[in-house]
C-alpha cells in the first residue's frame, strides 16, 4: 500500500468493501489519518489524506458506510472526530470535549456511534465514553482511568461495548464490558 | 531508518414529489405557491449504561486488554499471565477467557477469526471448529522479515497490519 510520504504508516482498520484506515506520516514529518480505497472497476487503489489541510490526525475505525473515526487537531481543539464520506470527499465532524477533557476515539459502529475515551494529564485521567447523535454517554469503571476501544452493532435497541480500566496504584489493567440501551422518546409534535 | 508500511492480506488463503390536480388556468399565475415542507424534530433518543461487567483475565495476570468485539458480542485481546503475553477471546455473554496461546489478539471477525500477533510475526488464528485455532502467520508473504503486526481483519478474512522495512541504517 502507498502511503502519504513519510516513513510511518501503520493500518489500524479494515471495513467488509475493502477501505482501510490508520495514520501516516507526510513528508513533512505530520501524522496525518487516510483512508486507502481499493482497486475498483478499473481503477487503480487510491489513498487519501483525512486532513489536507495540514492538521496532525489518526484514523481508528472504519464503519460499513465508509465512515471513519479517529482524532482531529487543530491549534485549538484535540477532539474525537467523524469523517463522512460526501460526494467523492470526505465532511469532518468534531465530537468536542467530554468531561472538560480532550477526546479520543477509538471506533465507530454501522450506525455511526463511536466509542472512546478523554482524557487529561497530572494526574493522567481517562473517562470512557459512548456517543451517539450529538451526545456524549460516560461508561462508568471502578478507577480512575477507563478507556473504551470497540463496540458491537446495534443488536435490536442496544450496543455492547468493551474496555479496560487500569488501577493508577498497582497499574493493572482489567477488562470490562458494558451493555448501552438506547431508547426512542415520544416525538414531540 | 526503520520504515513502517501497511499490507493488506487475504488472511484466509493468500496475500493478499407530488402532483394534484389543477383548474385549467388561461394564464399561468404570476408566482407559483412555494412548496415548504417541515420535517418533524427527531424523537429524543435517551442512553442508559449499565454497571459494567469485568472479565477475568488468565490466572496470574494483571495486564488484561479488550481489543474487539465482534457483533455476536465475542471479544478478543490480550492477557499476561506471569508477564506473557496470550491472546485471548472471551466467547459471548462469557466473563471466563479462553487462551488462544502466546501473542496479542486485535481484533475479532463475525466469524471468530482473530488476528494479531505472534511473536514479530503478522498472525491468525482460525477456528477449527472443534474448539481450537489453527495459527497462520502472514508475513512470509511480506517483502520485509522484520517485525510484522495484524491490526484487523474483516468479514471476507482480509487483514491489514504493519510491517517495518530496514530501507538503511
Amino acid at each position: 500500500m502507498p502511503d502519504l510520504g513519510g516513513t510511518f504508516c501503520v493500518a489500524a482498520d479494515i471495513n467488509s468493501r475493502g477501505y482501510v484506515v490508520g495514520a501516516s506520516t507526510t513528508s513533512a514529518g505530520a501524522q496525518h489519518g487516510f483512508v486507502w480505497s481499493p482497486p475498483s472497476w478499473g481503477q487503480p487503489g487510491n489513498i487519501r489524506d483525512l486532513t489536507p489541510n495540514g492538521d496532525p490526525s489518526y484514523a481508528s475505525s472504519i464503519n460499513d458506510a465508509g465512515q471513519v473515526a479517529g482524532q482531529h487537531v487543530t491549534p485549538t481543539t484535540a477532539s474525537a472526530s467523524i469523517w463522512t464520506p460526501m460526494r467523492g470527499d470526505y465532511v469532518v465532524k468534531d465530537l468536542g470535549t467530554f468531561t472538560g477533557l480532550q477526546t479520543w476515539s477509538m471506533g465507530i459502529n454501522d450506525a455511526g456511534f463511536v466509542v472512546g475515551y478523554a482524557s487529561r494529564e497530572s494526574p493522567y485521567q481517562a473517562d470512557a465514553f459512548f456517543w451517539q447523535n450529538g451526545e456524549f454517554s460516560l461508561l462508568p469503571g471502578a478507577t480512575s482511568i477507563v478507556y473504551a476501544t470497540a463496540l458491537t452493532g446495534l443488536n435490536g435497541n442496544s450496543v455492547q461495548v468493551v474496555g479496560v480500566s487500569q488501577d493508577a496504584a498497582t497499574g493493572a489493567f482489567t477488562v470490562l464490558r458494558w451493555k448501552v440501551t438506547l431508547t426512542q422518546g415520544p416525538v414531540i409534535q | 531508518m526503520l520504515r513502517a508500511t501497511p499490507f493488506l492480506a487475504l488472511g484466509t488463503l493468500a496475500i493478499v414529489a407530488g402532483c394534484s390536480d389543477q383548474p385549467a388556468l388561461t394564464a399561468p399565475p404570476a408566482r407559483p405557491n412555494p412548496i415548504v415542507t417541515i420535517d418533524p424534530p427527531p424523537a429524543p433518543i435517551s442512553v442508559s449504561v449499565d454497571d459494567p461487567v469485568p472479565l477475568k483475565g488468565l490466572p496470574g495476570s494483571t495486564y488484561n486488554v479488550a481489543s474487539s468485539i465482534n457483533d455476536r458480542g465475542d471479544v478478543a485481546g490480550v492477557s499476561s499471565p506471569g508477564g506473557v503475553e496470550h491472546a485471548v477471546l472471551w466467547p459471548a455473554g462469557s466473563t471466563a477467557p479462553i487462551d488462544i496461546g502466546m501473542g496479542r489478539a486485535s481484533d475479532i471477525n463475525n466469524a471468530g477469526q482473530l488476528a494479531g500477533e505472534f511473536g514479530i510475526h503478522a498472525a491468525l488464528w482460525t477456528p477449527n471448529g472443534a474448539g481450537a485455532f489453527t495459527l497462520t502467520l502472514l508475513d512470509a508473504q511480506l517483502p520485509s522479515p522484520n517485525y510484522s503486526q495484524a491490526q484487523a481483519i474483516n468479514a471476507a478474512g482480509q487483514v491489514v497490519g504493519s510491517y517495518q522495512v530496514q530501507s538503511k541504517w
